[in-house]
């Protein structure tokens, strides 16, 4: 058999098994997983501290969630035309997808913190970021087509249950992923704890300085970007929303309306991720270009060793934690 | 500067990381049933988006479009309602401002109205020395939120969000009210609940 017959062979297989293999788990609170009781804190019911936070407030939180909300509308009254959507409906559906994408991506995510751990860990170039946050939105979007699509066609189960089992096979591998990364990360740090002697003082550093770099083989690869491959991977487990979308145009009988619509999705999430990633890698090296001697040095070492550790604790918390999105 | 390193270090280390971004959206709204000037219980309605209103009815329904059969109703509280007695049904109910643990709903109805799909579950207003006992009597103030603190889910009352069913206390008043002592994900969201108040 050819080699790439086998290999998508091998992948199709892979992605049916993973569907079939735990059927039980689910992937939203309506189906799984144990939440917890709110309890009010105490004293501030009435307390100015509402009303300090307001504008920070509705312009991180609930401003992104009514917008997201309308595009939702919208976009699904668009794809319920069914299979006479003319070009104007497809481009107004382009559009709002690609919108409702990028506020989608905007808001905080577990994921996304793991990204800007990697970056502000590592000695990452621009073009790392770039990469990572296109092929982030791409994969996490594709995810959901493939797992959507091979349950509609070739499983017939609940397109619920095959996201959700989906989503724990391929983070229980991404969490011993994210563990190994964390130790690599973490090792030439420590490393660099024991090497006695500072070379950060006496001079400024800039694009081409060594000691952007910390010392080691290991240290040179995680900072060349051979490691963000393993990162990005954390985000192939299928993107809920996508999953929604594409079910949609599936049941109005509009494929190719659907594809179109996660793509643009897709699309919008990369445009916010890659924005993300570059202020992470762009601000830290800005940030150690002007805190310099000593203290710079301590700082820096001590926010990769902290973005280190909490990649770390990602690993661990995704291997025992039930699915999450 | 600093704060700009504190905002990053606390960003990493979060334990509310967990979260998530909305994936589903619903309008929320509540009915009060009174009898004798005493409320007895809270029916909530929940419209939710017509995205998931599809996955939900395709996965446990088998059908997009109602009316909706009494085992179609059974399977979707099953598969899709029943596990939200571990989010308290994302519903904050406050008697004279003191919380009630949702421990049992009743009466769960599934409809679909165009291309949506509506729930409606009764909260019973029950103390453990029965109905008529005088927490219940004498109250004076009902607080109701419907949130979604792990926020898979955004929710917002309706614009009409509250009802009387019964006889309707002559001077019952209503009003939504920010409560930032319920704020949830990363402090951004502050949630708004229904006080409802009347002379017993």
């Amino acid at each position: 058999m050819h080699k790439l017959n086998l290999l998508f062979l091998i992948l199709f297989i892979s992605i049916i098994s993973m569907i079939r293999l735990s059927p039980a788990a689910y992937a939203n609170p309506f189906t799984d997983g144990t939440g917890q009781q709110m309890t009010p804190r105490a004293g501030t019911e009435n307390s100015s501290e509402a009303v300090d936070g307001t504008v920070f407030r509705r312009v991180s939180g609930i401003f992104p969630a009514q917008v997201q909300r309308s595009f939702n509308r919208q976009l699904s009254e668009l794809m319920d035309g069914g299979t006479e959507a003319g070009f104007l409906t497809m481009f107004l559906i382009a559009a709002i997808a690609l919108g409702y994408g990028m506020v989608h991506a905007a808001l905080p995510g577990h994921r996304k913190t793991l990204l800007l751990a990697y970056f502000i860990g590592s000695d990452s170039r621009p073009r790392h970021a770039v990469i990572a946050g296109i092929s982030t939105a791409l994969l996490h979007s594709f995810a959901a087509a493939v797992v959507v699509l091979v349950a509609w066609f070739f499983l017939n189960v609940s397109i619920t249950a095959a996201v959700g089992s989906t989503t724990v096979v391929i983070q229980r591998i991404t969490a011993l992923a994210a563990i190994a990364i964390g130790f690599v990360m973490l090792w030439p740090k420590i490393r660099l704890i024991k090497t006695p002697g500072d070379h950060h003082s006496s001079h400024a550093h800039d694009e081409n300085c060594s000691c952007n770099r910390p010392p080691g083989r290991i240290a040179r690869w995680v900072g060349q970007g051979r490691m963000l491959p393993a990162i990005v991977l954390s985000s192939t487990f299928p993107c809920p929303g996508s999953s929604m979308i594409l079910l949609f145009a599936l049941a109005v009988g509009n494929l190719a309306v659907g594809l179109l619509a996660i793509s643009m999705f897709a699309f919008g999430m990369a445009i916010t991720l890659v924005t993300v990633c570059l202020l992470a890698v762009t601000g830290k090296h800005h940030l150690f270009e002007h805190v310099g001697g000593r203290f710079g040095n301590v700082l820096h070492h001590g926010i990769e060793i902290v973005a280190a550790v909490a990649i770390i604790l990602f690993g661990i918390f995704w291997m025992w934690s039930g699915p999450v999105y | 500067m600093k704060k700009l390193l504190i905002l990053l270090c606390l960003l990493i280390l979060s334990p509310k990381m967990i979260t998530a971004h909305p994936h589903v959206f619903i309008e929320s709204s509540v009915e009060i049933e009174f009898s004798d000037g005493v409320p007895h219980g809270v029916r909530f309605r929940w419209k939710f988006d017509d995205f998931f209103s599809r996955m939900m009815l395709l996965d446990f329904a088998g059908s997009v479009s109602g009316p909706l059969s009494a085992e179609q109703i059974e399977r979707l509280r099953a598969g899709a309602f029943e596990n939200l007695a571990n989010f308290n049904y994302f519903s904050t109910i406050l008697i004279d401002d003191s919380p009630l643990k949702i421990e049992v709903v009743e009466d769960f109805r599934a409809d679909v109205a165009q291309r949506t799909l509506i729930y409606e579950f009764l909260v019973p207003l029950r103390q453990p020395g029965g109905s008529s006992s005088s927490r219940i009597d004498g109250m004076r103030e009902l607080a109701i939120g419907s949130f979604d603190e792990s926020f898979y889910s955004y929710m917002e009352f309706s614009e009409e969000p509250f009802s009387v069913q019964g006889i309707r206390p002559a001077d019952i008043t209503s009003e939504l009210r920010k409560r930032p002592d319920y704020t949830y994900y990363f402090d951004l969201i502050v949630p708004e609940l229904l006080h409802i108040k009347w002379n017993p």
